[in-house]
């Protein structure tokens, strides 16, 4: 029993000293290999909200040069419209040949019409997923307007500036829609975003911590 | 024949209500008083299909499609544009300077497009109804007095992006510190209390932790 213990801890030990030593060099690497460009992950979540997001992000200058998208599984529409705002991204060409863009899928929480019992199975598989992915990207920047799915992937955003893995920083651009009050992924995101940008005025005041910069759609 | 044409809009859903309504003898009539002599649908996923009519008396002349890639053209082409209270079609309305009704779908729960929607009116943008108050809408409203919309302005964002990327770390490291401190506290405490529980709790946060970082990410074509 005592040897299985052992063993047990000397495994975790290792597994936790092998971690750290990857987020060390990954850390390192990464601001070694790319002076100037930062990473940004897009979330882009369908229909109305990825309109939004895109208007926004056609606008970005050379600052943002590896632009990771996100979009949820089956939204071949917004798959499709992405990749036409990066032609017009690049037609204006902002920051050279360093410029490059991806687009990663992840599984919805819940399906219309899914029973709640295997909704509590897939919503965790969608975080670990979202996790996953962000962890990976190790993105600057994440960008989000809405949608459910941004809530796993900003959490992990947190848990990645957490570990110290990459300087992450949280913006969530509230839609249009929301006149009176904030949505709930706003709600849920309210306290660790480091930016939250409001389209009217008026939420500031039932929302401090919001900040309104003029309409940006 | 070119007379004024009304172009109704659903975007992506569907919104078979706003279809019937739009097609309704009040409404045909109310729009043909206007002067309007084309009514062109976009019915989305819809059940219900509208009768493609010609040019009466008490009718414009209606014509439909299910969907397009894009609906800018037609929005263009329109003098009045009825859509329902999508942030993507309303914008786009607005975008292309158009007279634009928006019609709130009041079967949908906790719809909180009806806030934009009633912002916009007040700001004298746009008129807001309802299926049934459409045609009322329509006699009533006073299209020249609208408002012209300006479009918001993205560089605003994008400087502000800027200043976030260029200014000071958004956590300390001190918090950083504090966190690691205390998981680990913790960890040390249920390892004194349940040595098993303990354990088992790191092999599996690790066992994580590696299916995390493992692999690059797939990308989609």
């Amino acid at each position: 029993m005592a040897v299985f213990y052992l063993l047990l801890v000397l495994s975790a030990v290792l597994i936790s000293s092998l971690l750290l030593t990857y987020a060390v060099i990954a850390r390192l690497r990464q601001k070694r290999e790319t002076p100037g460009t930062k990473s940004i992950l897009i979330v882009a979540g369908s229909g109305g909200h990825t309109k939004e997001i895109l208007t926004l992000t056609e606008k970005l200058g050379g600052q943002c040069s590896s632009r990771h998208y996100v979009v949820a599984a089956s939204d071949s529409i917004s798959i499709k419209k992405i990749h036409s705002s990066e032609r017009i991204l690049s037609a204006r060409n902002i920051s050279g040949s360093k410029s490059e863009y991806g687009i990663y899928t992840v599984p919805r929480s819940r399906e219309v019409k899914q029973s709640w019992m295997t909704t509590l199975f897939t919503t965790l598989y969608a975080t670990l997923y979202s996790l996953r992915l962000v962890f990976q990207i190790k993105p600057e920047i994440i960008l989000c307007n809405g949608p459910g799915t941004c809530v796993p992937l900003c959490y992990a955003g947190l848990l990645l500036k957490m570990f110290g893995i990459a300087d992450t920083k949280i913006v969530y651009v509230e839609s249009i829609c929301r006149v009176e009050t904030l949505s709930l992924s706003a709600k849920l995101l309210y306290p660790f975003a480091d930016s939250l940008l409001v389209q009217w005025p008026d939420l500031v005041e039932k929302y401090p911590k919001c900040r309104y910069i003029g309409r940006v759609v | 024949m070119t007379g004024k044409c009304a172009f109704v809009t659903v975007g992506t859903t569907e919104f078979d209500q706003l279809i019937q309504s739009a097609t309704s003898s009040d409404v045909c009539k109310a729009l043909r008083q206007l002067g309007y002599t084309q009514l062109l649908l976009q019915i989305g996923r819809g059940q219900f299909e509208p009768e493609a009519t010609e040019l009466s008396d008490h009718s414009p002349a209606v014509h439909f499609y299910r969907f397009k890639d894009s609906i800018a053209d037609d929005i263009k082409a329109a003098n009045l544009v009825i859509c329902h209270a999508g942030a993507g079609s309303v914008l786009e309305t607005l975008g292309a300077g158009k007279a634009a009704v928006v019609v709130i779908n009041d079967q949908l729960m906790d719809n909180h497009q009806v806030e934009l929607a009633r912002q916009l009116q007040r700001l004298g943008h746009l008129y807001y109804c309802t299926c049934r108050t459409l045609h009322k809408t329509l006699e009533e409203a006073d299209f020249t007095s609208l408002q012209p919309f300006t479009p918001g302005t993205p560089t605003l964002f994008t400087s502000h992006l800027d200043s976030l990327l260029t200014g000071p770390p958004g956590t300390g490291a001190t918090l950083v510190f504090l966190f690691h401190l205390s998981w680990i506290g913790m960890l040390a405490v249920l390892y004194m209390l349940t040595p098993t529980v303990a354990l088992l709790l790191l092999l599996t946060v690790s066992c994580l932790a590696v299916f995390v970082f493992w692999g690059e990410p797939k990308k989609v074509q």
